[in-house]
Formats: C-alpha cells, structure tokens, sequence
C-alpha cells in the first residue's frame, strides 16, 4: 500500500480526510494542556480544556454519526478504539509505579497543579480533590492520544505503535524541560522513565485490540472491512529489528535534546530527586551528544537489517503465491 | 458469562485502576507527610534579623514640635526550602509585622510600627533561568521600617547608641502548611544622621 494512501483515499478515511480529522478531534485534551504549557501556564487550564478540548470533542459527536461507513471508520469502531484506548494509560502508569518505589519519581506530581488551574482553587494546591481532577484530565490525554493512534491506522502493528510512541516521547521530552518549570533540568533518570513509560504504552496499544478481539466476535461488516486490508504479514525477525532501529534513532534524538535542554539553563545547585541538578551524565565527562553516535550505529544497523528481513518477507509471499 | 470471561474482566479492572490506588496510597503515606515535614522544616527554619542601624532621615515641624523620621531594616532569613520532589521554593511570608521602640536614658526616641500583606516571591510562572536567580534573591528578604519619634529627644549632631526593644510576626506559608511566628529580641541600635548625606 502506498504511503499516499495514507493521506488521502476516495473513500475518505486518509490522514487528510475523515482519519485526520478525527485523530485531532480527539486527540484535543493534550491540545488544551499545550496552551496551559506554552503560556507558561498564562492561560487556565481550565480555559485551554474548554476552548481546545470541550468543544472539540462537541463537534466530533455529530461528526461520529454523520461518518460514512466507506471511510472505514464507523461509530461502532471508534466506540471499540474507546475501549481499547483505556489499555494503553493504563500501562504507562503502572511502567512507573516502580520508577517511584525505587527511584523516588512521582508521576502525579504534576497532576495537583493540573487540578487546581482548572478548579481555580484557592490556598494549597496538595488536595485530594486537585488531586483527582488533575488525574482525570491525564487520563483523557493518554486516551485521546491512543484514540488518535486508532484512528489514523489502518492496521494496529508493533511497529506503528513503537514509532508513535516515539512521537510523544519525543514530544514529552521537549515540551516538559522547555515549558514546565519544575522539569527545566531534569536528571537522566527522568528522561528514562519518559522512555519506558511510553514503549510501555506502545505495548498497551498493540495489546489492546489482542485481547479484545479475543473475547468478542467480529460483526459481519467488520470482517468485511478486514478482508480489504492488504494480506501481508509482517515477520517477528523484521519487526524486532525495527523496533531496535526506532530505539536507536530515538536515542540519537535523546542525546540531542539532553544536550540541548540541560546545555542551553543555567546550572544548578538544587538537588532534585536526589539525583543532582545538573543531571548525572552516564560516564563521567562523556558530553551527552557523543551518546547520538552508538544510538545512531544501532538505528542505522538496524534500519539495514529491517530492510533486508522485509525483503525476505515479501519475497516468501511472493513464492508461496506461485 | 463464562467464569473466565469474569476473570479477564476482574483482571482488566484491577489493570485500570491500579496505578490510581498506588497513587491515592503514595499520597497519604508519602507525599503529604513529605510535604509536611518539608514544610515545618522550612518554617521552623526561619530567623529573624534586625540591622543594628538605624538611620536618620529628616526632621520636620509638625505644629509646634518637631519630629525625627528614622529607617532601619528588618527581615526574614532562610526562606528558600526543597518541597516534596526536591525543587527549591520560597516560602511564603504575609501579614508581616513590625513593632519597635527605642529608647536612649529612659526616655523614648522614636517607635516604629510596620506591616507588610506580603514578601515578594518567584510566581512560579517564568522559565528555569529567570525562576532560579529570584529563588536566591528572595531567600533572605529584607523591608525599609519607617520610624518616628520626637526630635527633642535626640541628642543632635551624634545620637549615638540606643537600646532597640523589639517584635516582629509573620505568617509563614508551605505547600501545605502554615503557621504564625513571632519573633522578639532587645539589642543596642546605632544611630547614623544621613541628613547631611
């Protein structure tokens, strides 16, 4: 299947039709917290939630119902994306419970700032109520983001949802250490957990659709629509080394903004989870960008590897057809 | 529904919440507790300072009698603490009061009487590189006290050295925590005649 496929189709479910539309659409709570962010928390997020995700969500309603069927994506499926979409969360959080048992890296930290900007509470911000508001709306952003990822793909692979965690880990990576004042300097023990946390919910997002698949019966229609998908499949060889090529690449990214982010602030005194402000580096002396080397051997190795499993895959498709 | 179909649903429900329930569970075991001792550390951590000088700055005529303006500083030190995740915050500091008097051979020689809504802080809301510097500045915080009294009773050129009986309260503001302090000390007060200056 071409890429352009991907981007527009007649049926209307492209990334510049129907699936890209969506995606946005539903991807809008991480959008409203964007305008929290960026306004160096300037804007409410209770006001970046009600412009950016309130009323994106009320247009996507009647959208939903409006969709034509050919565009392959029905208001039952994305109803079934809802529920898969709560796996994915799920196991991002739970990636960093031990993070916090053994490091002393809360995740929720954020989440009592989130909960009083948009309740507008007064005095201490350390409640339980911010506390549970603030966790909802980041329950909304991992699951209007695994919404997004189900909507724009045609098929859940391992590859794609490596490659799309990757995008917001990348995404994470930038926007916390430039825009969040108390991430300004993170340690490398914060940058890892962002990792982890994320391939944990690549994992979540392939999982899903096993298990749910496993425990309810396709509808005739959907079977239907399966049966056009393209019948190539992919093998375990080429999608293990496409992954470690995405994992090579990423450090090469991580090395990058890591140099970039803790090189461009003034350093610090303050220790900050016990680890020290600057963040330790790996080896002692070893500036962080000579890290983007190996990282961009192993993506590049990989990448070579990748290529020439899938060539080996399409070649015995090929051969078992004749 | 089958019993395995219950399984996988308990299952999944305990995979939903879990994390909240740890989280819910660190909250009230270890995050507010942290905060709080961070808190009363940081409180209780606080001093108080007065500047052994006093400065006066004008006499003027008020009806038929004369009064003596004086300024002197008075403070509230080490107001820079880590919170709960190590990040340095400063603490907050309002309904600052001030009360003074001083007093040279048995007679008064001038009173003061100051408050202050609050000490500037970081708001919490600029970037890394303009936060860290206002934490340092704001660590120690020092006010102007405005002080008066009747010119008579200083002795004119050199007004030398006077015993300064004083008392000063704030109420100090944590994360989650506050508390009223209140300080109060005696000390020897020089007096310099900026008049001239």
């Amino acid at each position: 299947m071409s890429i352009l496929n991907y981007l527009v189709n007649r049926e209307g479910g492209g990334w510049l039709g129907y699936r890209g539309l969506f995606a946005i659409l539903l991807a809008s709570p991480q959008i409203g917290l964007f305008a929290y962010w960026v306004t160096y928390t300037g804007v409410s997020l209770s006001a970046g939630m009600f412009y950016l995700t309130l009323l994106p969500m009320i247009v996507a309603i009647p959208l939903m119902s409006l969709l034509p069927g050919r565009s392959g994506i029905t208001p039952k499926k994305i109803a079934i994306f809802a529920i898969w979409a709560i796996v994915a969360y799920s196991l991002y959080d739970w990636s960093r419970v031990p993070m916090n048992l053994f490091f002393g890296i809360p995740f929720w930290d954020h989440w009592f700032d989130w909960g009083a900007s948009i309740l507008g509470s007064q005095g201490t911000i350390f409640t339980y109520q911010n506390l549970t508001t603030g966790l909802i709306s980041h329950i909304l952003r991992g699951w209007g983001f695994a919404m997004a990822y189900y909507i724009l793909v045609n098929r859940v692979t391992l590859i794609s949802t490596f490659t799309f965690a990757w995008f917001m880990t990348v995404f994470y990576w930038i926007v916390f250490p430039v825009f969040v004042l108390t991430d300004a300097l993170p340690p490398w023990i914060w940058w890892f957990t962002a990792w982890e946390s994320h391939m944990a919910y690549a994992i979540g997002l392939w999982l899903a659709p096993k298990i749910f698949t496993k425990y309810r019966k396709e509808s005739p229609e959907e079977m239907s629509q399966n049966a056009k998908l393209p019948a190539f499949k992919r093998s375990r060889k080429t999608t293990l080394y496409a992954i470690l090529a995405t994992q090579g690449f990423g450090l090469v990214i991580g090395s990058l903004l890591f140099g970039a982010i803790v090189g461009s602030q003034p350093p610090s005194t303050y220790p900050v989870f016990g680890y020290g402000k600057p963040p330790p580096i790996l080896i002692d002396g070893l500036y962080s960008y000579y890290w983007a080397i190996p990282g961009a051997i192993i993506g590049l190795v990989f990448l070579y590897l990748t290529i020439r499993s899938n060539k080996k895959d399409i070649a015995s498709i090929s051969t078992s057809y004749t | 529904m089958r019993p395995r179909t219950g399984l996988i649903i308990a299952l999944l429900v305990l995979v939903y919440v879990g994390p909240y329930a740890f989280v819910y569970g660190r909250t009230a075991t270890w995050t507010f507790p942290r905060i709080d001792e961070r808190d009363f550390k940081a409180i209780e951590g606080i001093e108080s300072s007065v500047s052994p000088e006093a400065s006066l700055t004008n006499i003027s005529t008020v009806g038929e009698a004369q009064e003596a303006s004086y300024t002197l500083k008075a403070g509230i030190l080490h107001r820079k603490f880590l919170d709960w995740i190590g990040f340095p915050l400063v603490l907050e500091v309002n309904n600052f009061t001030f009360k003074g008097t001083a007093i040279s051979q048995n007679k008064i020689v001038f009173e003061c009487n100051h408050f202050e809504t609050a000490f500037p802080k970081p708001t919490g809301r600029e970037p890394w590189y303009i936060y860290q510097p206002l934490v340092d500045k704001n660590d120690n915080t020092y006010v102007n006290i405005n002080c008066s009294g009747d010119a008579s009773a200083i002795n004119g050129a050199n007004p030398g050295t006077l015993n300064f009986i004083w008392s000063m309260s704030a109420n100090l503001i944590g994360d989650r925590n506050e508390e009223v302090r209140s300080w109060n000390g005696t000390e020897q007060l020089q007096v310099k005649d900026l008049r001239s200056l």
